[in-house]
């Protein structure tokens, strides 16, 4: 059985929240990431104020 | 029938990587943490209701109350709903909250905003904040201080963005004035909704019985950490919770006292530094709050929780006294004191949890978390009142400067010395207190022996 096949019959058993549960915990890494990125990165331009 | 919602539903299913949870547990207290960054409303409201900064700051408090409030009663509520039902419960409070202070706030009414984001939304906080605190504890059984410090770090990093968003959406709406308020409290209810509505979606809990790869639970007592288990109801009878009532107290007062003042205090301190470098202080001290949840709450896994809490109150204490003593000397020396202080203002918060499963086991660590929340809200208070006391009373006898502080930053150091000396009197739970072995067989309870399932 391939990989792909192997995935698809184990899939196909689960709930759909079960099967979108990945992909969007994946998701939701790349947006909280990106959402830190931008608070840290506007937040250290203002410090770079207080020593300039 | 099981819902959707539903604690059983929400069970991993075997292959689930317990990496997968921490964003769910990321999505809503970065969301949360939006209250910290409230005060870029405050002039935009106090213009609109022709109002005062007191009258406006009330809606802040009404929210950090409403957090300790729900937190300690509905604490137990989602230890037994579990993550999906609470994340999704608080999303809706914080969100509606935003909604119901939108509508205040357009139809001229200050009391909706302080019943919107006040109450509606600070019962979101309560239930937020601790919602996915005792699934991570039950993913991370090996690591529980990185994983609530990821978790809490969050709740940091959330006035990092909403500061700089809540600005921009203000001057996009209405130029930068109090015309876009409703429609910026509109907008960030609605990023919110969708942001925590997915991390509660995504959010897993483990089989019964899980445990990381290659780890096998202690089966004895190894210092603080208990292999036993407490209820909440049992937890807030034992000397040791209140011990660390005070522990949490006296950290979170002393960190606020900072955290309060920050921009007038530097200016106070060093006649140099104008309103812009001084917001960049503030901006620099948000970011030693964040970095030290997860920095030191990583760290006390390694050193252990006691230990942990005594660098935080005793060095803590030594960095107030040297501010009190020499912070006018030089801009540097202030800063690095402050951001360290602040840096142990934010451990202290997200190394809580694991010190309360090592003391308490994982049974009901969320509720038992819920409950020593209070001290938050009663610091929330205490806190603020003390520095602000102080400097009008300093002002009223004539003094200036770096002088205002000066009594506030002694005081402080007691505050801090109490913590630290309250930290020291923590000792194991009494064995009365345990829950006997059949209810340690709970499917709630993290330290189980390591079965097959989810992988790492």
């Amino acid at each position: 059985m391939t990989t792909t096949s192997a995935s698809t019959a184990r899939n196909a058993g689960q709930p759909p929240e079960d099967r979108l549960a990945a992909p969007l915990a994946i998701l939701l890494w790349v947006v909280v990431l990106a959402a830190l990125t931008y608070g840290v990165v506007s937040t250290l331009q203002k410090v770079v104020e207080l020593f300039s | 029938m099981t819902s959707f919602l539903d604690r059983d539903r929400t069970v991993a299913a075997p292959g689930y990587r317990r990496w997968l949870f921490p964003p769910a547990a990321l999505a809503v207290h970065l969301s949360i943490g939006q209250v910290y960054a409230f005060s870029v409303f405050k002039i935009p409201l106090v213009e609109h209701f022709d109002s005062s900064l007191t009258a406006i700051g009330i809606v802040f408090s009404i929210a950090i109350v409403m957090l300790g409030l729900s937190a300690a009663f509905l604490g137990t509520w989602v230890e037994r709903s579990g993550p999906r039902k609470s994340m999704l419960a608080a999303a809706l409070c914080w969100s509606v909250g935003f909604l119901v202070a939108a509508i205040g706030v357009a139809s001229d009414q200050l009391w909706l905003v302080y019943l919107g984001y006040g109450f509606i939304g600070g019962i979101g906080l309560g239930i937020g904040y601790i919602s996915p605190v005792s699934t991570l504890i039950k993913w991370f059984p090996d690591r529980p201080g990185l994983a609530t410090g990821l978790a809490i770090m969050g709740f940091g990093g959330g006035a990092l963005i909403a500061s700089p968003l809540t600005t921009r959406l203000l001057e996009t709406y209405g130029g930068g004035g109090s015309d876009g308020i409703a429609a910026s409290f509109v907008t960030l209810g609605l990023i919110y909704l969708v942001v925590m509505t997915l991390g509660a979606f995504t959010a897993r809990v483990p089989a019964p019985g899980w445990a990381p790869e290659g780890w096998t639970a202690p089966t004895e007592h190894h210092g603080m950490r208990t292999t036993a288990n407490v209820t909440a109801a049992n937890a807030i009878r034992t000397r040791s919770f209140w011990l660390l009532w005070v522990v949490l107290f006296c950290n979170v007062t002393a960190g606020i006292g900072i955290l309060e003042q920050a921009s007038p205090m530097i200016q106070d301190f060093f006649s140099s530094v104008d309103e812009v470098a001084a917001a960049g202080f503030v901006g620099l001290l948000s970011l030693a709050n964040m970095t030290g949840r997860f920095v030191w709450s990583s760290t006390s896994d390694v050193i252990g929780r006691k230990r942990m809490y005594m660098g935080y109150l005793g060095i803590g204490a030594l960095c107030y006294l040297t501010v009190a003593i020499a912070g006018t000397s030089s801009i540097a020396l202030f800063v690095v004191l402050t951001a360290a202080i602040l840096s142990f203002y934010g451990g202290g918060f997200a190394t809580v949890p694991a010190y309360l499963k090592d003391l308490f086991g994982g049974l009901e660590v969320g509720a038992i978390h819920g409950r020593l929340l209070t001290a938050w809200s009663a610091a929330g208070v205490a806190g603020p009142l003390i520095v602000n006391k102080i400097a009008d009373n300093r002002t009223a006898a004539g003094f200036e400067g770096a002088d205002l502080y000066q009594t506030s930053l002694y005081i402080m150091v007691g505050v801090l010395v109490v913590g630290f000396l309250a930290n020291l009197g923590i000792k194991p739970v009494d064995e009365r207190y345990h829950e006997p072995e059949a209810t340690a067989t709970d499917d709630r309870v993290v330290d189980l022996r390591s079965t097959e399932g989810a992988r790492r």
